[in-house]
């Protein structure tokens, strides 16, 4: 929820989502313990995901009977995505080779914006999911805003695998939103507030604050005007009105900057969370 | 003796690190019952226990989803009452006092654990008469220091009368025991003076936009527009401090 674009709601609002700590450590493993083998236990920690018992799936997979094995990286990891401590997560997705942990891996540093070594491993990858790579591959470019790397990636798609056609589609259209939305410049936004209050906020589309900033700036700078003119330029009155009136007026000059600021994050934090989720979900159909 | 007490520190430590793992794989375990394809009966039985497990750890949300997953149908009157015990101490635990009334109404097991929690609830739904008579007969050598106890036990304040002393700064602060008032109370009163003051002096527009944004951004956010639910919060913290009291004394 945000209250104004004003100071530090607007600054709270632009700082990115904080990644949950990785606190989860596993117990050393035990081989004087009967082994417990993770690809056995693979239907279970599945279930215990999708019902989202991230916790138990965690206790499990931390036993010190649990025999260390690819299976058992790609299980962690997979249980730690779930539960959004993602440094942990990628630790143990990289350490895995299995398949789907390179793809799961992929989602998560995308996740944590580490687009290049994201895209690294995926050209490594020479299995048979070529689509699902397209698909990654073009994601990651529109995370970076780069329509042009999403075509060249997007010429890869058959829009034939049902399990990728959904997110394939979804993806381009989002392509064409961003290929559409008008780049907005916070200085722009500040000189056109400076020369009249609230046209800086109508730039950035928010019709509202503009009206406020128009009449609150508008009104202290009428009360200055009459002070002065029924008081004189050097009377305590015109001094005090003036100086909260250039406050106001600074104020939206600086709303005006993060208004805009803001409404790009904004497009930005909707468009990754959706890229990010459709470059997520058919994992779960194929793999899981 | 210095030695023993870190000796005995390190011991509980451990141990109850220990009991806490054994507990969290338990309750895992119980899950697998159910994964496993378990008969109704059986899935009862495994989630009573895994939500016991749960409750130990203090994941009471969590053991209110593993009761609500019981199949009522098959579950007999005894474990009935076992469940209400648990759903009423998960809710207890999570502020829903209302809710775990609800649970303790519908039947709670005999012991003494039971009672305890019994009277933590009623407590909690503000029945202080009847959680003082069972405290007292669970424990009658308390008697005096339960009754000191209660006799201090909060009152839920009235929201009506919060907002009509808050016309006068800072009585509806003071009813609320909020410690903050005196910069709202100021500000209220600056506004009301600068508004005062302009209208009297003929500035009417200096009035209403300087005296009126202060007196809004004061006397109507801070002290009207927000009261009935800063009074609920101000009870809430009266009755969570009351309630850790009187379990301190209980398990003393």
């Amino acid at each position: 929820m945000r209250f104004s674009r004003i100071g530090t709601a607007g600054k709270q609002y632009l700082k990115p989502v904080p990644i949950k700590p990785s606190v989860w450590t596993p117990e050393a493993y035990d081989d004087s313990l009967q082994p417990r083998y993770a690809a056995d236990q693979r239907g279970f920690v599945n279930y215990l995901l999708d019902r989202g018992l991230r916790d138990d799936a965690l206790v499990l997979l931390a036993q010190p009977d649990m025999v260390p094995s690819d299976t058992l990286s790609y299980l962690r990891g997979l249980a730690l995505f779930d539960d959004l401590q993602l440094e942990a997560a990628d630790r143990y997705l990289s350490a895995s080779s299995l398949e789907p942990a390179l793809f799961f891996d992929v989602v998560t540093k995308a996740h944590l914006g580490l687009h290049g070594e994201a895209r690294t491993i995926l050209s490594s990858y020479q299995g048979n999911k070529s689509e699902l790579k397209h698909l990654q591959l073009a994601g990651i470019s529109l995370l970076e805003a780069d329509v042009n790397g999403y075509n060249a990636a997007a010429a890869g798609f058959t829009y034939s695998d049902f399990n990728l056609t959904d997110s394939e589609r979804a993806l381009d259209d989002i392509a064409r939103t961003i290929a559409a939305h008008p780049k907005r410049s916070p200085l722009a936004a500040s000189a056109l507030s400076a020369v009249l209050p609230g046209a800086g906020q109508l730039y950035a589309g928010s019709l509202g604050e503009a009206l406020s900033a128009f009449l609150t700036v508008g009104s202290l700078a009428g009360i200055t005007v009459a002070n002065w003119h029924k008081y004189g330029l050097k009377s305590w009155r015109t001094i005090v009105s003036g100086s909260i009136c250039s406050i106001f007026y600074i104020g939206n000059i600086y709303g005006a900057y993060i208004s805009v600021d803001i409404h790009n994050q904004e497009f930005y934090n909707e468009t990754a969370a959706l890229v990010l989720y459709n470059i997520h979900i058919p994992l779960r159909i194929i793999y899981r | 003796m210095k030695l023993l007490h870190w000796f005995c520190t390190i011991s509980i430590f451990l141990c109850a690190s220990f009991t806490a793992s054994a507990q969290a794989i338990e309750a895992v375990e119980y899950e697998r019952v159910l994964y496993n394809g378990a008969s109704p009966a059986q899935a009862n039985a495994a989630l009573l226990g895994r939500a016991e497990c749960l409750i130990q750890l203090q994941r009471y949300t969590d053991a209110l989803d593993a009761l609500d997953r019981l199949r009522l149908f098959a579950l007999s009157a005894e474990d009935r009452v076992v469940s209400n015990h648990l759903k009423g101490v998960s809710l207890f635990r999570t502020g829903n006092y209302a809710g775990a009334m609800v649970c303790f109404n519908e039947g709670f097991p005999s012991g003494k654990a039971a009672e305890r929690d019994a009277v933590l609830i009623l407590a909690g739904d503000g029945k202080y008469d009847e959680a003082l008579n069972k405290a007292v007969a669970l424990d009658s050598e308390k008697a005096p220091q339960l009754r000191k106890l209660f006799a201090e036990a909060p009152k839920a304040r009235n929201a009506t009368t919060a907002f009509i002393l808050s016309f006068i700064p800072p009585l509806g602060h003071i009813y609320l025991k909020e410690k903050n008032w005196l910069p709202t109370t100021l500000m209220s009163y600056a506004g009301a003076a600068l508004t005062a003051w302009q209208a009297v002096e003929a500035n009417y527009i200096t009035a209403i936009v300087g005296g009126g944004m202060l007196l809004n951004a004061s006397y109507m956010e801070h002290n009207l527009a927000t009261v009935q639910q800063r009074t609920a919060a101000s009870d809430e913290a009266a009755v969570t401090e009351f309630l850790t009291k009187l379990e301190k004394l209980l398990d003393e």
